[in-house]
């Protein structure tokens, strides 16, 4: 009965949203408001009737249908009920759905929050969710459909339909539990509840600014209107997009046993590059509220971050790339490229249409090279390439390089690690320099002044590091620039707080909270650039100084790493609930002679493959990371893998704080623009 | 003479049994250049395939038999093609995976650096005074209110 009411309500939801475009579309070319509450009314139907579908395969997942082809192959009767709850989303079809529901999700709070304020976008807008829900609808209900049941034919034959196949029966429901497939091992962790929904949630955001910017194009309604709706969605999709990412990094190195959480493996980066183009969009789009400049760039960028995101779903969902992170091969491959290549090209058609009208020209003519707006737009080239650089190897060149020379190549952390770096370098720089420069035209002796105190703090720091014993020019140039970076947000903060301090009386903690109220966007800003900051004092760390050793090892045996002994105890094995057999080791470790901690790394074997789980000792300094990675049959000798990650906790903690800065910088309210402005004056006055 | 010619064929012939096997961190080191030919995308030194564990035999058989790292990732190369390495070794594909983005860059770049100097042409012959861009902006932030307002009314 679950399968019937979760089909009758998909199918349902996608004839609805096929009707709310057309009405929309109808609404559109002939103005007719009727129309447009009708097309309203139908998209709004769309979230509770996807709600009610997903929640009929969830509750068959819980319940244990394994009739439900679906069910069958993502849960087996050991499964706990957490795992059952992920599972939703643990395979194509139940991904797909999942995507939907929350695509529609978005398409509801739009069409609710911006339905009188943007009624002339709106049939634009409906029309361009309505199409994008309804094209991922039909491939669920066609090629994907999560709610296929097993059947028994006539001769004996097991068959998958959605419905019952002429002289088929339900086959036996206890032969079906027992055969079970269980939910993919990689899947079995504390993150999947949160890290699958997060990255959905990011990608599918990307939908709200991609309609208002193509009902902008459709309309020619191109003022400041649909910049206004867009701006705080795409703030939205992209912090959850960043957190997705954040909390991959975490699932892969904490499942994946290979001691790091950013891999270069192309869907990691089909993922990183909707976030990078979203990370320019919100940087320009601040030109173009503040001048009138930067309009078709504006408009190239979301339409490049939501192609993006369809590109990153066709890549990873068709099994152009094998990866540990994609789905299986599927017949969505074509479709997806379809529509990816349809909805680029009629975006990319109506921009080119515009601005050969003059309707995306600028309002405002450039006052100086050492303006605002031109480090934004320094900062947006080093953003695009960087997307190309990151496009061209995880995409462009093994394509090129199989189909036009014949010759297959793989571009891994090497190459990614030659042709990063500059281009991140530049972006710090520009993340220190951008906020002390004034909008129009500004001075090198003004963002001299500016960068005097951030200076200040940071070479005595650097000072320290060398004193300390780090060596390397490049990470003393890194952590230069990207303490520096970090530096100048805080100084803006405090100077922006002090102001207030010296102006009106407050105390400290009063200005500080007047002042995010105030300039949501601006403070909350510089909270993301102290994140982004700490993220990268983490990666330098562990990335340019982790250190790493493998020795087997008998029983009362140590291998040292740096200053860290380790020693191995002793070996167990245990059956867990879920059917795995846990081969555990012991091992103690020390810190100088000093016994800091024991740890049991340990091999987790499911039927379909083994899992290596790290035994981590975390700290503010580092991670000492130690993997079991083989052992004899009685476990009187072990093979271990040592791995010490400096700083790496300050990747998660930097999250953290991008998290806090950007919920500050999405949240609505705050003050107009007359009392910021009044706001900036005093702080200039007060500098 | 005769002696010193003696201990010098000992020490030859007792070399290869005095050599130390090669560690597990000599091994990873080589491994970590090379990629699983099963799981795409996963340097071989961190990959637990029953493939990988093979290629980590063979890096360690060839350790042993004095080769160096760069002569077995040639040997690798030159068996199973240029997707084992995360950079392509011949000169042709190294040249095109590693130029290419940059080229691709500038073009992209081209645009921005022409959006600049069309801009720094602009200023030149017409440079609004920044009395005049404030006064703009106020009217604009008016204009952007009084819209507001009637949005909310309607």
């Amino acid at each position: 009965m679950l399968a019937e009411i979760g089909l009758g309500a998909l199918l349902l939801a996608f004839t609805v949203a096929f009707f709310a475009l057309l009405t929309a579309v109808g609404a559109g070319l002939r103005n007719r408001d009727d129309w447009l509450r009708s097309a309203r009314n139908a998209a709004l139907l769309t979230f509770p009737l996807l709600l009610c579908s997903a929640s009929a395969l969830l509750l068959a997942l819980l319940n244990g249908h394994y009739q439900v082809s679906y069910v069958w192959s993502v849960t087996d009767p050991t499964t706990p009920s957490f795992y059952r709850f992920t599972a939703l989303w643990g395979s194509q079809q139940g991904s797909l759905l999942f995507w939907s529901l929350l695509l529609s999700l978005y398409c509801f709070s739009a069409i609710l929050l911006s339905w009188r304020e943007h009624r002339r976008l709106m049939p634009g807008v409906i029309a361009v969710t309505m199409a994008t829900l309804a094209f991922f609808l039909a491939l669920s209900l066609m090629l994907e459909n999560p709610f296929e049941r097993f059947w028994l034919a006539a001769d004996g034959d097991v068959l998958r339909d959605v419905f019952i196949p002429a002289g088929a029966r339900a086959p036996d429901l206890e032969r079906l539990a027992a055969t079970a497939n269980g939910l993919n091992p990689l899947l079995r962790h504390f993150g999947m509840i949160i890290h699958p929904p997060m990255l959905y949630l990011g990608f599918t955001g990307f939908v709200i600014p991609f309609a208002f910017a193509l009902a902008a194009l459709a309309s020619g309604d191109l003022s400041a209107a649909w910049i206004r709706a867009t701006r705080r969605w795409t703030l939205l999709a992209w912090m959850f997009l960043g957190l997705g990412l954040l909390l991959g990094g975490r699932w892969a190195y904490d499942v994946l046993g290979w001691g790091g959480y950013w891999g270069w493996d192309p869907v990691e980066n089909a993922a990183l590059l909707p976030w990078l183009t979203g990370t320019a969009f919100l940087h320009s789009v601040l030109i173009q509220e503040k001048r009138g400049m930067l309009r078709l760039w504006n408009m190239l960028l979301v339409i490049f971050a939501f192609s993006a995101v369809l590109f990153g779903t066709f890549a990873t969902r068709s099994g152009l790339i094998e990866s540990v992170h994609s789905f299986a091969r599927s017949e969505i491959g074509f479709p997806l490229f379809a529509f990816w290549s349809v909805m680029t090209l009629v975006a990319l058609g109506l921009t080119l249409w515009r601005q050969r009208q003059g309707l995306l020209r600028d309002e405002r003519a450039f006052a100086g090279l050492l303006g605002r707006e031109s480090l934004f737009v320094l900062n947006n080239m080093v953003f695009a390439a960087l997307f190309i650089a990151i496009f061209w190897g995880s995409f462009g060149a093994p394509l090129v390089s199989e189909v036009l020379l014949d010759a297959p190549i793989t571009l891994g952390v090497d190459y990614y690690q030659q042709v990063t770096p500059p281009l991140f370098a530049i972006l710090f720089l520009l993340m220190g320099l951008a906020p002390l420069a004034a909008w129009g035209n500004s001075s090198l002796r003004r963002m001299g002044t500016g960068l005097r105190a951030p200076l200040l703090l940071t070479l005595p720091l650097l000072a320290l590091l060398a004193l300390a014993g780090m060596r390397t020019p490049v990470a003393l140039l890194a952590y230069g620039l990207v303490t520096l970076a970090g530096m100048v947000a805080l100084a803006e903060i405090i100077r922006g707080a002090r102001a207030r301090v010296h102006a009106w009386g407050e105390s400290w903690p009063q200005a500080l909270r007047a002042l995010f109220s105030r300039n949501r966007g601006r403070y909350g800003g510089y909270v993301v650039h102290l994140g982004v900051t700490v993220i990268g004092i983490g990666v330098i760390g562990s990335t340019l100084f982790q250190a790493e050793t493998q020795r087997t090892l008998a029983r009362g045996e140590s291998l040292t790493l740096q200053n860290y002994e380790l020693r191995y105890e002793g070996f167990n094995e245990a059956l867990a609930g879920d059917g795995r057999l846990l081969r555990v080791a012991v091992v103690t470790l020390s810190r100088e002679g000093r016994e800091i901690a024991t740890l049991r790394p340990r091999i987790d074997v499911f039927p379909q493959q083994p899992m290596t789980i790290a035994g981590i000792h975390s700290s503010a300094e580092n991670d000492v990371y130690v993997l079991l990675t083989g052992h004899d049959e009685s476990g009187a000798r072990a093979t271990f893998r040592l791995t010490i990650n400096p700083l790496i906790n300050f990747v998660w903690w930097g999250g953290l704080l991008l998290l806090a800065g950007t919920l500050i910088a999405a949240w609505p309210g705050g003050a107009n623009v007359a009392t910021r402005r009044q706001d900036s004056a005093l702080q200039e006055a007060q500098a | 003479m005769k002696g010193t010619l003696l201990a010098l064929v000992l020490t030859l012939l007792t070399l290869p049994v005095l050599a130390q096997p090669a560690s597990d961190d000599e091994v990873n080191r080589v491994a970590a250049r090379l990629y699983c030919p099963v799981c795409e995308y996963v340097p071989l030194d961190d990959c637990e395939t029953a493939a990988c564990r093979q290629w980590k035999a063979e890096i360690r058989h060839q350790l042993d038999a004095g080769q160096s790292p760069q002569a077995i990732i040639d040997d690798f190369v030159a068996r199973f093609g240029q997707q084992v390495v995360g950079t392509p070794t011949d000169p042709t594909l190294r040249a095109l995976a590693l130029l290419t983005p940059w080229a691709l860059a500038l073009g992209a770049l081209l645009p921005g650096a022409l959006l600049l100097r069309r801009w720094a042409r602009q200023r030149k012959t017409a440079t609004p005074s920044q009395d005049a861009l404030e006064a703009q902006d106020a009217q604009n932030d008016y204009r952007a209110r009084v819209e507001a307002d009637l949005h909310a009314r309607r």
